[in-house]
């Protein structure tokens, strides 16, 4: 009977997730369990921190299991789960920046970087103000740090 | 990271501002002091340098001492206000290496290495040689500098040298300055052939190249010559016809990774020009070449200075001339030249100037970065 992993979420609609082998292993914080000595027929359970719910955890699950299908990771993230768009709504950028801290926790490079590059794709091409806005960015420099950054940002070559 | 804060500040910079474009990236700095700070970070710019996806931009010289942007991605034009003299500094010369360029002005001796992202310089007075404290002023300049990327043995960081060649009574000297100690020293080193500087050189990988000549065959041999900044030492690499004698030579890079060379035999009947584009440039590998472009111009490089730029996926070269007018000498002429797929050739003129110290290849190759001036 091959080892089975599972993650535990607590917190808003708490839920157990039983992973098996060809899952786990895309996680880098647990594949080393699989190399680990102990009764090959027990079960690991993986406490998951209160801040990434069920449904985070349940939507890079579904990504793990349905990558393999695709021609690439991109292409999978692209065309089928997450559909990069001009300008997120809210929810859609609190689901983005939550798959990418738990799939940094989780040690899942690929989702890591997919999340990441949308995210700097977001940020491409704004200005402070909107950034500020948008994903609630504390603007703490003095005015004079802000005047002489902003000369130094706007200046030729640049949009 | 306060309560209400969306993004995480670790993962802001170590995975995603480093993913945005250098050119967007900049205008960013303003958000917040963490962001700000990034732009004085060398480890950013590293981890930036490997994950941002690189801009490949065409830039050119303009006759008023500016640098323009030719790529349809980013508008304006850069200047440099030299804070020495209080004025507009004015470029005769630019050599683009990681994102950062050298620019010199003849006029008073000075010279700057600026990155236009991060806003650093480095301003440097024109030194007088060691070499017998001799300065030319002469235009075109028997004087020339280039800039080259090496490692630090101790650091194991990167860093820049500027390289000075010397013509001085028929023979080449080198100087180099490290940037890191700021100081300046003779570079006894001989490349065993005659480095054309008058002819473009350029930028790849940290290294510099130039065409050179070597004359102790029977026929001199023309060939391109590379200087490894980390070794201080030079190198030579074949170009496509190694025992050929062109009468027209310009040297360009493809997308930082390959080198490219527009040239035209001088035995040629006809009035042909080819534009070649070597395999991706690694020391562990031969260099070769393949003909991407054709081009049938007589008058193409009959002016003293030729720049190229060439976009190998869509085969598409644009070529800038400049030269003297034999009716007024006082001006010189600048024409744009475009060879495109079937090799055609289409010329546009560029106009007049008096700007007789502007001796520079006008058109070069930019990728923006954030590497730090150090």
């Amino acid at each position: 009977m091959s080892k089975i992993i599972v993650l535990k979420c607590v917190g808003h609609n708490p839920k157990d997730f039983e992973l098996d082998e060809a899952v786990a292993v895309q996680f880098g914080c647990i594949k080393d369990l699989f190399h680990s000595d102990f009764d090959a027929e027990s079960k690991i359970v993986v406490d998951v921190p209160m801040k990434f719910n069920s449904y985070i955890i349940g939507r890079i699950l579904e990504f793990c299991s349905s990558r393999a299908s695709f021609s690439s990771d991109r292409a999978y993230w692209e065309q089928d789960f997450f559909h990069p768009c001009r300008e997120p709504n809210q929810r859609k950028r609190k689901e983005l920046i939550a798959i990418m801290e738990a799939s940094e926790y989780l040690g899942m490079e690929s989702l890591v970087e997919l999340t990441t590059q949308s995210l700097a794709n977001y940020l491409k091409g704004k200005n402070p103000l909107t950034i500020r806005s948008l994903w609630k960015v504390e603007g703490d420099l003095t005015a004079e740090e802000e005047a002489k950054a902003l000369a130094m940002g706007v200046a030729k070559l640049g949009h | 990271m306060t309560m209400s804060q969306l993004l995480p500040d670790k993962l802001v910079e170590e995975e995603i501002l480093c993913r945005v474009p250098a050119t967007s990236l900049k205008r960013l700095r303003a958000t917040c002091k963490l962001w700000n700070g990034l732009f004085n970070n060398r480890r950013f710019a590293k981890n930036h340098f490997d994950k941002s996806a690189k801009q490949f931009l065409f830039l050119m010289l303009t006759k008023e001492y500016r640098i323009r942007s030719l790529s349809v991605e980013l508008k304006g034009e850069l200047g440099l206000l030299d804070p020495l003299h209080s004025v507009q500094f004015k470029i005769t010369h630019v050599f683009h290496c990681d994102g950062l360029l050298l620019c010199t002005y003849e006029g008073y001796h000075r010279l700057v290495v600026w990155n236009p992202c991060t806003g650093q310089t480095k301003w440097l007075n024109h030194p007088v040689s060691r070499y017998k404290g001799y300065i030319t002023n002469t235009p075109g300049g028997n004087i020339t500098y280039t800039l080259g990327c090496y490692e630090d043995k101790k650091s194991h960081n990167s860093s820049y040298k500027i390289l000075r060649l010397v013509e001085w009574e028929k023979n080449q000297r080198f100087e180099i300055y490290e940037i890191k100690s700021d100081s300046w020293r003779i570079l006894d080193v001989n490349p065993d052939c005659i480095l054309m500087y008058n002819h473009s050189s350029v930028s790849l990988k940290g290294k510099t190249y130039w065409f050179a000549l070597d004359e102790k065959e029977l026929d001199p041999v023309v060939l391109l010559v590379s200087f490894d900044y980390t070794t201080e030492r030079f190198a030579r690499v074949c170009l496509p016809n190694p025992y050929g004698i062109y009468r027209i030579m310009s040297l360009s890079v493809v997308r930082e990774e390959k080198l490219s060379v527009l040239l035209r035999r001088r035995d040629a009947l006809e009035s042909e020009i080819e534009i070649w584009v070597s395999n991706p440039i690694d020391e562990h590998k031969v260099v070769s070449w393949s003909k991407i472009l054709v081009g049938d111009e007589p008058r193409l490089g009959l002016c003293r200075g030729t720049s190229f730029l060439v976009d190998e996926e869509k085969k598409i070269a644009l070529c800038c001339d400049r030269g003297i007018c034999n009716q007024d000498t006082t001006k010189d002429y600048f024409f744009l030249y475009i060879i495109g797929e079937d090799n055609e050739l289409t010329q546009v003129d560029f106009g007049a100037s008096s700007t007789w110290q502007l001796h520079s290849p006008l058109l070069f190759n930019y990728v923006p970065s954030l590497a730090q001036i150090q």
